[in-house]
């Protein structure tokens, strides 16, 4: 998986590439534990490189999104494909995740 | 009718990779990308049970699927502990951020993306059965 972090603002956006899953998701969970290590954090994950997530992805999306909500933050994702937008409706995760068709619209929404 | 057919030694490294292989040979084969995850993904989650719940990590498994003009149907053999992924999900997906149990998503994944899941205990080894409907081209 690729990570790419973008400051815009007082957001911060990282582009995710590649897939989410049991091989890759510690690493991922452990970039994004730093980048919400701190107060009020606002954190967009760009999904539009992400074509796959199993269960050992989704459990860390909801790590992320506790920790962010404990820390008084904004966490959201976009461009989530629709095979996956698919896996989050049935987990119920789209209805705790703040989801945006694109970047730009995401940004805005924590700005 | 296509087939794929593939055994590997199961840990997560080996897991990811095959599931990849599975979804890049359904979309050479025609099918949809939403079939194509699916079926990934539940082959993804029948081996991660095996590798963290299993008892047998670093065991063999195997998987073989079968593209039809209508489903994608795979099979997945392991000798992983007895466990019959047609067991009801113990899960409430309804649950607020701060209630959510992590434990169970696989299972209800498996459950809710497959139209037909199908088991059996073949003396020492699982052998689970699913297919996935495919959306017709065009």
């Amino acid at each position: 998986m690729e990570l790419i972090e973008e400051v815009q603002g007082r957001v911060v956006v990282v582009t995710a590439r590649g897939r989410l899953d049991g091989s890759t998701s510690q690493a991922f969970a452990t970039r994004l534990e730093t980048l919400t290590a701190r107060p009020e954090p606002r954190l967009v994950v760009d999904f539009s490189g992400i074509d796959f997530v199993s269960s050992a992805g989704l459990r860390v999306v909801l790590s992320v999104l506790k920790r962010v909500k404990a820390a008084h933050g904004m966490f959201a994702l976009c461009a989530v494909q629709p095979p996956i937008r698919e896996v989050l409706d049935i987990t119920g995760f789209a209805g705790m995740l703040d989801l945006h068709p694109g970047r730009a619209e995401a940004v805005a929404a924590l700005a | 009718m296509a087939d794929f057919v593939a055994d590997i030694v199961v840990d997560l490294d080996a897991i990811s990779t095959l599931a990849e292989q599975a979804n890049a040979f359904l979309a050479q084969s025609g099918v949809d990308p939403r079939a194509a995850h699916h079926v990934a993904l539940v082959i993804d989650e029948l081996l991660s049970n095996v590798a963290s719940h299993g008892g047998a990590a670093r065991t063999p498994a195997s998987v073989r699927l079968t593209v039809w003009p209508d489903r994608v149907q795979a099979q997945v053999t392991d000798y992983g502990a007895k466990f019959d992924p047609r067991t009801a999900p113990n899960i409430d997906e309804s649950a607020a951020v701060g209630d959510r149990r992590i434990g169970g998503l696989g299972l209800l994944l498996t459950h809710r993306v497959t139209d037909g899941l199908d088991y059996e205990w073949d003396g020492d080894r699982n052998r689970t059965t699913f297919w996935i409907r495919r959306i017709p081209a065009g």
